[in-house]
């Protein structure tokens, strides 16, 4: 044998590689919950437009507890780049969804299906949208004082999700895991830390080894209920995991050891929540429409429409009040505990890589965002 | 390997850490209130940022983050930041 174990003498041993990063929330849950209970009033007296600055509030709490190494980071998007975001995105879909209304409404005229080609046309779009969406919210993040960024194009992503959804459909879910793992590859690769660049190590094998069976046992979850939310949970926290697990920013590296069950009793809390408003929803219903009865304005007779006003006014009310109550409950459960317990569990090796960075790129504008609220397309 | 020291110390005596908006390299810091806040590293040379520039930046409960609207524009308004323990 030769004696290659033993270290030519005068020189340094090999230093073993430093311990694992923890990522550490420092956030107080009750600061988040009264934050997005003001603003959904704030919401519900703005006819919805307080959201974007909600949003932006959201964001810069989630970020600035979010300490990484010691050093937390920071959202320096504003409100008003959503709003003006939302404005432009405006100003170019509603034009579009007017000509799409009326020549969805002369096609179907003649042939069932002559409409699902802008259909398709608004999928494309939304997927632009995401894509953008991330970009913007990138450029707007800055740890140690430099800024992430991204490059590639918001088209070539949509013609890739696209295709693959093309794939996905065709499949019946089963290519689910290798469009994600693609989709992240390219989002990933165009993005950047000052002049690091990130990758997605995850791929699709990995994922569906991980959920192939919840996709076996989904028609199960349709017919029995209740077992719907459980797998549901199951499989987001999978994905998670996976999707954590995969991030790579230059040498840095991320590893996550997120539980399966992480998210069963979120999603129940949810589910809760949403029986408990609409049982109190549909007792302020019954109350006011007996209200207006015993003060004399029965919703008939001759001019029954003018008489249902006051009961239709106290409707939309109710049901806008509603719908701020469960946006409220799903941003505390579904971003502010998804958030904490995904971090609970993460691990950043190597981030001595990211020790002198050297900052790059410029910012995008929110137009990407505003399309992604004008479509209804969420992203994180 | 020097990082983890300077992380050590950090932890011992809470300094102030200066990221200067070109780079994402920790620098422990002195702070002189003068005509302008000084910014002195050891064995650099001293950044000063007018008063009237400087905005409180988001950060964790227990530390205060500034940042300066005149510094290097590399993000636009806001790029360099410095913290300290707030009392």
């Amino acid at each position: 044998m030769n004696d290659m174990q033993w270290a030519p003498i005068g020189s340094e041993p090999v230093p073993p590689p430093l311990p694992p990063t923890r990522v550490d929330f420092a956030g107080d849950r009750s600061v988040f919950r009264k934050m997005v209970t003001k603003g959904a009033m704030l919401e519900l007296v703005t006819f919805g437009f307080y959201r974007f600055w909600l949003v932006t509030d959201i964001r810069r709490h989630l970020w600035s507890n979010t300490s990484i190494d010691g050093d937390a980071a920071e959202y320096t998007g504003r409100g008003k780049e959503l709003l003006i975001g939302f404005l432009f995105a405006l100003a170019i879909l509603v034009p579009i969804y007017l000509a799409y209304f009326l020549i969805g409404i002369e096609f179907e005229r003649w042939q069932g299906f002559a409409s699902t080609p802008l259909f398709i046309s608004f999928y494309a779009f939304g997927q632009f949208a995401i894509f953008r969406a991330r970009r913007y919210r990138l450029t707007r993040t800055v740890w140690r004082g430099v800024r992430f960024w991204m490059d590639g194009s918001g088209w070539a992503y949509s013609f890739r999700a696209m295709a693959w959804g093309l794939l996905v459909f065709l499949t019946l879910g089963l290519a689910l895991p290798w469009r994600a793992a693609s989709l992240e590859r390219y989002k990933m690769q165009h993005t950047h830390y000052g002049d690091l660049r990130g990758d997605f190590a995850g791929d699709g094998w990995e994922f569906f080894k991980r959920g192939w069976w919840l996709w076996l046992l989904s028609p199960i979850a349709l017919l029995i209920f209740p077992l719907a939310p459980f797998f549901y949970a199951e499989f987001k926290a999978r994905e998670w995991r996976w999707w954590l697990n995969g991030i790579r920013i230059g040498g840095v590296s991320v590893s996550s050891e997120l539980p399966h069950n992480a998210f069963y009793g979120l999603y129940w809390k949810v589910i809760g929540w949403w029986i408990l408003l609409s049982v109190l929803f549909g007792l302020y219903i019954a109350g006011v429409a007996g209200l207006l009865a015993a003060a004399g304005v029965p919703a008939t007779g001759p001019d029954a429409i003018v008489r249902s006003i006051p009961l239709l006014v106290m409707m939309v009310i109710g049901y806008l009040a509603l719908a701020l109550a469960l946006n409220v409950v799903m941003r505390m459960y579904l971003q502010h505990d998804i958030w904490v317990k995904a971090l609970e569990t993460l691990q950043v090796h190597d981030i001595g890589a990211a020790a002198d960075v050297q900052g790059r790129g410029d910012l995008a504008s929110a137009l990407g965002e505003g399309f992604a609220d004008g479509l209804d397309v969420a992203g994180f | 390997m020097t990082d983890t020291s300077v992380e050590a110390a950090a932890e011992a005596a809470k300094p102030t850490i200066f990221f200067d908006g070109v780079s994402s390299r920790r620098r422990q810091v002195a702070l002189t209130l003068g005509d302008a806040l000084v910014i002195a590293e050891e064995g650099g040379a001293p950044v000063s940022w007018a008063y009237d520039d400087i905005r409180r930046a988001d950060s964790p409960a227990g530390v205060l983050r500034l940042a300066s609207t005149s510094a290097p524009p590399l993000d636009g308004s806001r790029s360099a930041t410095s913290r300290w323990p707030r009392r």
